[in-house]
């Protein structure tokens, strides 16, 4: 996302509730989907909520709030994380990538979504901006990705349609793996 | 569940945030927060004040330095505001330190290790976490700093009972050092978790070497309910073992000194089945790679 710092596009403000606590707001700017963003946030805003209620980027959804389900996986400068296990304040001055991000502006899908629609690799889709968003750290990593290690990003999110296997031949698909022999990974839990 | 409210400061130095520790009793501090936020989301904790570390330069850093003894061995410290990731993807870090490398890659996700520490992990001192009974199996030491000094705390010391540790209120890890395994050495780092990312159900570190015509070890158990703890009445049967085999008598002494207590997934007689097992899997495995 460093193409966002040679961009002409004006900042774009976003709008705060006025203050109902008596803790500190802070003034932070972010690259979002290469857009730079200002706000006042409250010190206690999750990522997630600063996304969805300020910028109404509501792709990224709210599972668990505490880092389990994937639903709220964002990219932090590139890395995939938890928005919601992020407080608003710490990404002042950092890239945030959603899934919104992922097309182009003219629509175009991207590969990894294209993949998903190519092989019903979401039903409800609620867990899809999660996995497309790790799946996508992954395609765009220069090292060559593995199978098992699909799988490992696989396990990093859940999907209560029971669509993992339709969801991991899409990644395959995309991740260029679709040849490559072998069965999921069992948990290594040993 | 959101946080409740509370003050954010981003610590621009060391100093800046062992004064906002001292100032304020009731500040928690943030690196990755991959333990924190949960807790404030969940909220089982409401600290006034966040002092967010993840950002300072001088913690930013992972050296290596040459380590005094033995002359040949050196030290890797990895300062607190760097990540699973950066330390376990770090090449000489997989090639010196690999149960380092082998217990982060059981932690959570790798969008968890993105953002968690190595030292917040350590400060934390889960008792399912991976990271202390690592420090503890390869003899680490933390560097605590506050507004009365610096000292060093050796693993043996640091960690207590569950979230636990010898760290005073006011006092922050900057930086922990791992000193490197002589190459004689054995490991094995081992867990069983229900499913691949969770916390760990019973774990083991293990690490064995030759001195002297005798054995010496440190075998950590962890996930048990306490924080780490070494499992010495095997140690001592390995002392002058020939094989790693050990008596199922001693196994099961050793059994009958765990203490854990049933949750809702598994029964405490179920646990200590597992770190039986682990323990017996982990000490053939370190003795192998001896």
């Amino acid at each position: 996302m460093t193409e966002s710092s040679n961009r002409t596009t004006p900042v774009r403000r976003v709008s705060s509730p006025p203050a109902a606590e008596s803790t500190a707001r802070h003034n932070i700017t972010v690259d979002i989907n290469g857009e730079t963003i200002e706000a006042e946030v409250e010190s206690r805003l999750l990522l997630t909520d600063f996304l969805r209620d300020r910028v109404y980027l509501t792709g990224t959804h709210i599972g668990c709030e505490q880092g389990s389900c994937g639903a709220c996986t964002v990219l932090l400068d590139g890395l995939p994380v938890r928005s919601c296990l992020m407080l608003a304040p710490q990404v002042d001055g950092r890239s945030v990538r959603t899934v919104e991000g992922l097309a182009a502006p003219d629509g175009a899908l991207s590969p990894m979504q294209q993949a998903f629609c190519d092989h019903h690799g979401l039903q409800c889709g609620f867990c899809t901006p999660g996995f497309l968003m790790t799946l996508t750290s992954l395609a765009e990593r220069e090292t060559p990705v593995t199978l098992n290690e699909l799988d490992h990003h696989l396990d990093s999110s859940f999907c209560r349609c029971t669509g993992y296997m339709n969801i991991r031949a899409a990644a395959r698909h995309a991740l260029g793996l679709a040849h490559v022999e072998g069965k999921p990974a069992q948990g290594d839990g040993t | 569940m959101k946080p409740s409210p509370l003050d954010y400061v981003r610590a621009t130095s060391v100093d800046h945030a062992i004064e906002l520790l001292a100032s304020d009793n009731d500040a928690r501090l943030l690196a990755g927060g991959q333990s924190l936020m949960p807790v404030l989301n969940l909220r089982l904790g409401a600290p006034e004040l966040v002092v967010d570390i993840g950002r300072i330069d001088e913690l930013r850093s992972l050296e290596f330095a040459d380590g005094d003894v033995p002359a040949t061995r050196g030290v890797l410290r990895i300062g607190a505001a760097m990540t699973q990731t950066e330390v376990a993807t770090h090449p000489d870090v997989n090639g010196r330190w690999p149960m380092l490398v082998a217990a982060i890659a059981q932690i959570g996700h790798p969008q968890i290790r993105n953002r968690g520490t190595v030292c917040g992990s350590l400060a934390h001192n889960d008792p399912q976490a991976e990271l202390p009974a690592v420090a503890v199996a390869l003899g680490a030491t933390m560097i605590a700093r506050s507004v009365r000094g610096e000292r060093s705390l050796s693993a043996d010391d640091m960690f207590h009972g569950a979230f636990t540790t010898a760290l005073e209120a006011d006092e922050m890890i900057t930086a922990v050092e791992f000193p490197e395994p002589s190459p004689e050495q054995g490991w094995s780092f081992r867990e069983f978790s229900r499913q691949p990312g969770d916390f760990a159900t019973a774990g083991v570190a293990a690490v064995v070497r030759r001195n002297a015509g005798s054995i010496e070890s440190r075998l950590v158990v962890f996930g048990l309910g306490g924080g780490p703890t070494r499992a010495t009445l095997i140690e001592e049967a390995l002392l002058n073992a020939a094989g790693p085999d050990l008596e199922s008598s001693v196994i099961e002494q050793w059994a009958a000194t765990l203490d854990p207590v049933d949750d809702a997934h598994t029964s405490a007689r179920s646990k200590i089945r597992h770190a039986q097992r682990l323990l017996v899997e982990a000490v053939a495995e370190a003795w192998e790679r001896m």
